[in-house]
């Protein structure tokens, strides 16, 4: 056992490979995980960000049993993840983001169901649970429908009532509002902090900075199979305070012009966004009241409004951290 | 074993079969056309042996078509719907929802053999001249373990790379005529009889032909003990490929879809 901790993870790694060729074959490998060293307190919430591809799917997928690590430990409440699947299984529960995960073409109650008998829970039990889960989810009255009629959003309810039916300890959870609309993932937000309330460790992976500096209690950034970067989001955005952030908005800025911009002195990245019909443009830099004056004459000829300057956020953090890598 | 499981996956997999227009093509098309060509194509002799091998073979032809595709599939179409992962992760064995899903396959696929029956019975008048009620009411049962068996073992095979699935998606015919189902193995050239006794179905089948006064002999009691043999055999070997198959699942990712 490594610990007391609800996660733990020591010197993991996973390395994936890969042949190419029929007669002549080529072996690849891809290191997903490049040995992980974490610790996750029981009743924590637990956010976990990084980049496509860093390795967020990779290591949930290997805490919930369903990939083996080529090296390293992980275990959860003292459990080991490769040797004791049976009991891991029966403390853990998980909720990948997106539509796919549920038999469409029955009704939300027989996808309940059927989980709740997989998770062997008595009969009593499970009808029990499986109406309490229903009710607190706001999917009772729909309960009998398919779940092909279902929105978004009562997917992703339902995929959580399924994660929480054999009532797990820990919960994992992948992106779990990705594709949600804004009043969706607000009330997942709002059902993630009160599971943690009540006593359940919840590990999360997001994009979404903004819901980890809401809800999460720590977080880890990962990038390209390292941790590199953990803390409160208070003690991750402290690590920016020496950071200026620009904002302004601009209509079609040229790509000659967005050059001139990040060779300015005292700017360390510039990153676009695409809104409808304008970019939103930030800009990290020392001294953020010297490069405002300087924009005017940067964006001469171009449409922009809003120059703003602003106090650095996790989103911030997280950008320095991983172009600084 | 977790019982209720296996048996919820089976309700299940009827449920989702019900609502499948694909199941019917099994269980109602595939064995007329079989049954009504094997009909028109040995009816003419007048020989009722010749009729009975049409008749019954069509239906276990439907039978076992409609449990080979739903095993072959039944990992692979779990991949599809991005549910595999949530069944892998759940305590109980992949290898008894599949389990359920074979038996509840083979349930269902006895619509295929009352289908051929009752074509058999209004387009030629023609019942199953049963000679030994209790032989063929045995054996019936027996074949029906020896399909399961059977495709308990391909099931874990199917999901295993692209061209084994290839390659043992086309096995499906060959079992058909490896295990005499629309005509005695009898006929067959000596070196692929060798493999018919291989295939547990092989014996439960000559036995059942038997049983409706076919002149294949009448060892009932050795048949019937070599089909149970071969179908433990089968099945124990299904219990390794499965494991197999998860493992080397976890090992390269390939649980999900991406």
């Amino acid at each position: 056992m490594v610990g007391e901790a609800a996660v733990a993870l020591v010197e993991l790694r996973k390395v994936y490979r890969s042949t190419r060729g029929f007669f002549k074959r080529e072996k690849s490998e891809t290191t997903a995980l490049a040995g992980i060293d974490l610790e996750i307190a029981p009743g924590e919430l637990f956010g976990l960000l990084g980049p496509n591809g860093a390795g967020k799917t990779t290591m949930v997928k290997i805490l919930t049993t369903l990939l083996l690590p080529t090296s390293g430990r992980a275990t959860i409440l003292g459990h080991d993840v490769t040797r004791d699947l049976g009991l891991v299984r029966r403390r853990i529960g998980f909720v990948f983001g997106g539509d796919r995960g549920l038999y469409t073409r029955l009704s939300g109650l027989d996808n309940l169901r059927y989980f709740a008998d997989l998770y062997s829970i008595p009969p009593e039990v499970s009808r029990r649970r499986i109406a309490e889960l229903l009710e607190r989810f706001d999917l009772k009255a729909r309960q009998h429908d398919k779940v092909e009629r279902y929105s978004r959003g009562m997917k992703q309810r339902l995929h959580l009532a399924r994660g929480l039916l054999h009532d797990p300890a820990v919960l994992f959870l992948d992106e779990p509002t990705i594709g949600l609309d804004p009043v969706g993932a607000r009330e997942l937000r709002l059902l993630v902090s009160e599971l943690v309330q009540r006593g359940k460790t919840v590990f999360l992976t997001t994009h979404y900075m903004f819901e980890a500096d809401e809800i999460c209690d720590r977080i880890a950034v990962i990038n390209k199979g390292r941790i590199i970067a953990e803390g409160t989001p208070a003690s991750l955005k402290h690590n920016v305070e020496d950071v200026g952030v620009v904002e302004f908005e601009v209509e079609g800025i040229p790509p000659a012009r967005v050059e001139a911009l990040r060779r300015l002195g005292g700017v360390t990245s510039v990153i676009l966004a695409n809104r409808e019909l304008t970019q939103l443009v930030t800009m990290h830099c020392a001294q953020p009241g010297d490069l405002v004056s300087q924009l005017s004459r940067l964006l001469e000829g171009l449409r922009y409004r809003e120059v703003r300057v602003r106090e650095p956020t996790l989103e911030d953090a997280y950008v320095r951290l991983v172009t600084q890598e | 074993m977790n019982l209720r499981a296996a048996l919820r996956a089976a309700e299940v997999h009827l449920k989702l079969q019900v609502v499948n227009p694909l199941a019917y093509l099994g269980t109602i098309i595939f064995p007329v056309a079989m049954t009504g060509i094997g009909l028109v194509l040995l009816a003419p002799g007048g020989h009722g042996s010749r009729i009975t091998y049409a008749a019954l073979g069509g239906g276990l032809v439907g039978l076992y078509g409609v449990a080979y595709t739903d095993a072959g599939f039944s990992i692979n179409s779990e991949r599809w719907t991005g549910t595999l992962e949530q069944l892998i992760g759940c305590p109980t064995a992949l290898s008894v929802i599949v389990l359920g899903k074979v038996a509840a396959s083979l349930l269902y696929g006895l619509v295929a053999v009352l289908v051929s029956l009752t074509l058999a019975f209004a387009a030629f008048h023609r019942l199953l001249a049963v000679v030994d009620a209790v032989p063929f009411i045995v054996s019936f049962l027996l074949t029906i373990f020896a399909l399961f068996a059977l495709c308990m073992a391909m099931a874990p095979v199917f999901p295993m790379a692209r061209w084994v699935f290839t390659i043992v998606n086309g096995l499906e015919l060959t079992v058909y005529l490896l295990c005499g189902f629309m005509f005695p193995t009898g006929q067959l050239p000596g070196w692929v009889q060798a493999i018919s006794a291989l295939l547990p179905p092989t014996w439960t089948i000559r036995s059942l032909y038997a049983a409706t006064g076919q002149p294949v002999g009448h060892d009932y009691a050795r048949w019937w003990l070599i089909a149970i043999a071969l179908s433990v055999i089968y099945l124990a070997i299904s219990i390794v490929v499965f494991r197999i198959v998860e493992v080397r699942s976890r090992m390269s990712g390939q649980l999900a879809l991406a």
